[in-house]
């Protein structure tokens, strides 16, 4: 389980890179942390296609998807992020790219594969956006052409980092599942309630699917420190800290309330 | 005063149908301080007027105003209901943005929710800035939302008569809204028949926020869309 300390935000909306060369930014060690381990995990390559997932919205999946890609890019891993959150994209914000031309255009077949895929500005990291609204998520993501899609980029690339929508909102995640090798599953601290946290899960795994990994997002220091946590909005204290120094945070996450730690095989 | 949101435009659409409603209500602006109105007619499924229109209705309008002996400063712009392809349609000049400029009144659902912050990133990745018409307005806008409109480049306008209001969720909102420092403008949103409370409206900020914000919302920050 990985932590990560997320500078204080004044609230949500605000998601972007933090990740850099040699960086030292606060948060930045909880995404060398993580790529590590996703690399490991995907050491014999059947772990490349990952899908990012939550209970709910807006618990930092965007933010998590663009920094860990761009962590790989710079370990010289060829990555590439798909929105597939089709009804809430964001990537394309992060990477300050436009939406427009994206998997919406390509799967009515007026767009190439080469206009779909957009390069980023950052190193061996690139963008695959939603494109135009889509009505009818489900039949995407269940036709052959973008279950195509998906297995020729795996030719292509170490990584295919999926954004993926809410579980417990809608069901995209079953049908992703069927092109993904696994979900990186995803928790706000202190906002997302154990209820909800257990029951994505349980759905995940009712459709065998294979939590690679889970996270904790907006982790708050001070919050951790008085017991019990608030439903509020108060996010993300900017702790500064080496890895291994946040023994209440590590005790909380063994706590199997649903969320769970699992690297296995499966 | 300035109103940067008006259906006093004659004929165009459901603000006023004919150039004596326009008038009339161009007198009660006046009344209430207001010196420069903007109007902006909807664009939307009911009223898809040609540009060319619009421009006739607006010369119309403005002569009878000089007929009348009134004074008063009109400009162009309209207020657009957010569909596919009204950038594109922006850029070819087939809709009006504020007096020429940069910005752009945009309208969404009240009900059904619109990805507004989309929208507003969208549009100022193409060089324009949205304002959106009536936030309050929308049952699914809240704080984070407004914030995520203002730190993406949009502006933000309330209505004069939700502020007029005793109370309900329209009074609530907007006041929390100027409240948090979201918005940049009150206009009147008048059409015939609606009553025009902007005097009231601008009463209100000042008891509750002050005159200097009060005069930033009904005046300054117009001046300066007007001005280019």
């Amino acid at each position: 389980m990985s932590l990560f300390r997320r500078k204080k935000d004044l609230g949500l909306g605000k998601e972007r890179i933090i990740v850099s060369e040699g960086s030292s930014r606060f948060g930045s060690h909880g995404y060398t942390r993580l790529r590590d381990n996703i690399i490991y995990l995907n050491s014999d390559g059947n772990r490349k296609v990952i899908q990012v997932e939550s209970a709910m919205e807006k618990e930092g999946k965007t933010s998590v998807t663009a920094n860990l890609a761009v962590s790989l890019g710079l370990t010289d891993k060829k990555v590439v992020v798909v929105d597939l959150d089709f009804r809430r994209p964001r990537l394309h914000r992060v990477f300050k790219l436009a939406k427009e031309k994206g998997i919406a255009e390509y799967m009515r077949d007026s767009l190439s594969r080469e206009e779909l895929i957009k390069h980023t500005q950052y190193k061996n990291v690139d963008l695959i956006t939603r494109g135009a609204e889509i009505y009818n998520p489900a039949l995407i993501l269940v036709s052959d052409k973008f279950k195509d899609l998906i297995f020729s980029l795996k030719a292509e690339y170490d990584f295919i980092l999926l954004d993926c929508a809410p579980v417990l909102q809608v069901s995209d995640y079953i049908h992703i599942s069927k092109v993904s090798d696994g979900a990186l599953f995803l928790v706000a601290y202190g906002r997302t309630t154990r209820a909800q946290v257990a029951d994505a899960v349980k759905e995940l795994r009712k459709n065998d699917i294979s939590i690679i990994g889970t996270l904790f997002t907006m982790y708050d220091k001070k919050k951790d420190a008085r017991y019990g946590y608030g439903y509020g909005n108060d996010y993300g204290k900017y702790y500064d800290s080496a890895y291994g120094d946040t023994p209440a945070a590590i005790e909380e996450t063994n706590e199997s309330d649903g969320a769970t730690e699992e690297q296995a095989d499966k | 005063m300035i109103d940067i949101h008006s259906h006093i435009l004659p004929a165009v659409d459901d603000g006023c149908k004919d150039i004596d409603q326009s008038l009339a209500l161009i007198k009660e602006e006046i009344r209430q301080g207001i010196t420069d109105i903007v109007l902006t007619p909807h664009y939307r499924a009911e009223y898809l007027l040609r540009r060319a229109k619009i421009e006739k209705r607006f010369a119309s309008l403005t002569q009878a105003v000089q007929d009348s002996g009134i004074t008063v400063n009109l400009y162009l712009g309209q207020e657009i209901f957010v569909f596919d392809g009204m950038i594109s349609a922006i850029h070819s000049g087939k809709l009006f943005t504020i007096n020429g400029s940069k910005y752009v009144l945009v309208e969404f659902a009240t009900k059904e929710e619109h990805d507004i912050t989309d929208t507003v990133y969208t549009l100022v990745g193409a060089g324009f800035v949205p304002i959106i018409a009536h936030i309050e307005r929308y049952s699914y806008a809240d704080m984070e939302m407004a914030k995520e409109i203002k730190e993406l480049g949009g502006l933000i306008q309330i209505n004069a008569s939700s502020l007029c209001r005793r109370f309900g969720a329209y009074k609530k909102k907007a006041t929390a809204f100027i409240k948090e420092g979201f918005v940049d403008f009150v206009a009147s949103d008048v059409h015939f028949k609606r009553r025009n409370c902007m005097l009231q409206a601008y009463n209100v900020v000042v008891k509750k926020f002050g005159r200097e914000t009060a005069d930033k919302l009904f005046t300054e920050n117009a001046e300066k869309i007007l001005n280019g």
